[in-house]
């Protein structure tokens, strides 16, 4: 009883085999189905040589008959060389039927009518070797009529070996088809590209594997320029900020230290600071004037006390540089006693005053 | 040996063809992308990196210049006579205080109180404020005023109100001088605040 693990296992299996079918029948007719040139391109054409296995050794089959080929005679060497060989057994020595199957891979063909033959006759999967061969196609039903070809290993092995003392490796060992005038079946093991590499133009595939190569080749060296490039920038890159940061760090600190300069500046150069205000306002006051409070906020000053002037308080208050506008806030108040007015005063100050020389500053 | 192949995908030589064809443009253009995409990134990187290496180079070539205006800058005489150096508000508080204490003791006169303002928080520099209160007599006002305009560092007198809180008639007649309390706000700048 097939457990989970296992039954994932198998299907997977089946996809894979799948898969394999239809791959290798996609390059089969891609293969069967190439141009010419392209063919040539890839594969050596080379003319068919068929042989007949005989007690004797091996028979060349020709138009007019069978010729025997001698081992080690020019003519096998030269077949061996220029030829793609075909081994054709008797029709007795390989078990044939056909059966009308439902359209699937020569893979699954092959293994239907495989089982259904080992479950009838009396060898093992060991002893017999077996293959398929379509041999037509009904639409309708979408069937195909399948040649099943069975062969005992002996038989193969057997031709093989006069095949080997004549001194030829044959490419192909099956039957001849006197309908279709030639080879069903391929009793040698199944090595696609064993088969393959014997044809093979092996030329062009090396100078088209080649420019592939350099092809690959040139690209990953022009990435890798590329990226070394990069990496070495980026070294650099790294080294040059890591000399130009206590750079910024300073020019930072310096920019510091001059915005904190330039609002010193303005601070102290304004004219409208208090020492400044009060100095003016005091020399600006008329004879015979005496404060009584003075209130400075920046900007504006209110000052109240007694005059003697009253008359021309507030034209020699506006005289000072400083002052923009100077006005009673209260209507005078005459004292008799002392003779004087009592005012109050709110004096605006200039907003263009003329800046102090900073040097001057500095130096008090 | 030879292949014997499904007859549905022998006969339809047209979808082989295709596919392989598909096969072909998908590998072929997935590779092309690739490289294109990695040589086009690694380029706009280089080029990325090129502009900053300018950068840091102009920076880094600037150092001589940016030294002589720290230099310059931090050689700036209003810096330090405009302003006072402390660790923390505290510390500077106290040193205003201090300040305002001693120049108004140079002009013989004595505090009535000191009470600290909160921090004014400028770009550059912080002030640090105390409220003062004094008397003084009018004569000695200008002394005191004097020195506290003349205390290094410079100490800013904001907003001030004088007033006047003997002379009446009395005091004229035992001539003794007018007394005038004055309340001020004196701010000091300060650096090196954290």
């Amino acid at each position: 009883m097939s457990t989970g693990p296992n039954l994932l296992k198998s299907k997977l299996q089946l996809v894979w085999i799948n898969l394999l079918d239809l791959g290798s029948a996609w390059i089969s007719t891609l293969s069967t189905t190439s141009p010419s040139w392209l063919k040539r391109f890839f594969v050596h054409e080379k003319p068919t040589a068929i042989l007949r296995p005989t007690t004797e050794g091996l028979e060349l089959v020709e138009a007019g008959g069978f010729r025997p080929l001698e081992p080690g005679s020019k003519e096998t060497a030269r077949l061996s060389k220029s030829h793609h060989i075909e081994v054709a057994l008797r029709p007795d020595q390989v078990f044939q039927r056909q059966r009308w199957l439902p359209l699937a891979s020569s893979r699954r063909w092959r293994s239907t009518l495989d089982l259904d033959f080992q479950s009838n006759a009396p060898f093992s999967a060991n002893e017999v070797i077996s293959d398929v061969h379509l041999v037509e196609i009904a639409p309708t039903t979408k069937r195909g009529l399948i040649k099943h070809g069975v062969c005992k290993v002996e038989t193969v092995k057997d031709a093989l070996e006069k095949c080997r003392e004549v001194g030829i490796i044959p490419n192909r060992v099956g039957i001849f088809d006197t309908d279709t005038d030639s080879l069903h079946f391929n009793f040698l093991p199944r090595t696609a590209f064993g088969h393959f590499s014997k044809k093979a133009n092996w030329t062009n595939i090396g100078m088209m594997g080649l420019i592939m190569a350099f092809g690959v080749f040139s690209t990953t060296a022009y990435l890798n320029q590329l990226s070394g490039h990069e990496e070495d920038m980026q070294v650099r890159v790294a080294a040059s900020k890591a000399r130009a940061l206590p750079v910024l760090q300073q020019q930072e600190e310096a920019i510091n230290l001059i915005e904190e300069d330039k609002f010193l500046r303005e601070r102290f150069s304004d004219r409208r600071r208090f020492l400044n205000v009060y100095e003016e306002l005091t020399l600006s006051l008329p004879q015979g004037t005496q404060l009584e409070s003075l209130n400075y906020n920046p900007g504006l000053v209110r000052i109240t006390g007694y005059t003697d002037n009253s008359d021309t308080i507030i034209g020699d208050l506006e005289a000072a540089q400083l002052v923009e506008r100077a006005a009673f806030t209260a209507p005078l108040r005459r004292n008799t006693q002392h003779n004087r007015d009592h005012f109050q005063i709110e004096v605006s100050l200039s907003n263009t005053s003329e800046q102090i020389k900073l040097t001057e500053l500095a130096g008090r | 040996m030879s292949f014997y192949i499904s007859p549905s995908i022998r006969q339809d030589v047209r979808k082989a063809w295709a596919g392989l064809a598909a096969l072909v443009l998908i590998i072929g253009s997935t590779l092309t992308w690739l490289v294109l995409h990695k040589g086009t990134t690694t380029k706009a990187n280089l080029a990325q990196l090129e502009a900053d290496l300018i950068k840091w180079t102009s920076i880094e070539r600037s150092a001589d210049l940016v030294s002589e205006n720290l230099e310059t800058a931090s050689q700036s005489g209003l810096r330090h006579v405009a302003t006072l150096y402390a660790e923390s508000e505290t510390q500077a508080g106290s040193r205003v205080q201090t300040l305002i204490r001693r120049a108004l003791e140079r002009a013989g006169l004595e505090v009535k109180s000191l009470q600290a303002l909160d921090p004014v928080g400028h770009e550059a520099v912080k002030s640090i404020g105390v409220k003062v209160v004094f008397v003084a007599p009018v004569d000695d006002l200008n002394i005191a005023l004097r020195e506290l305009g003349n205390t290094t560092p410079r100490l800013t007198i904001d907003k001030v109100n004088i007033r006047q809180v003997s002379g009446n008639r009395r005091a004229a007649a035992r001539n003794a001088p007018r007394q005038l309390e004055i309340n001020a706000d004196i701010y000091a700048y300060v650096r090196a605040l954290p």
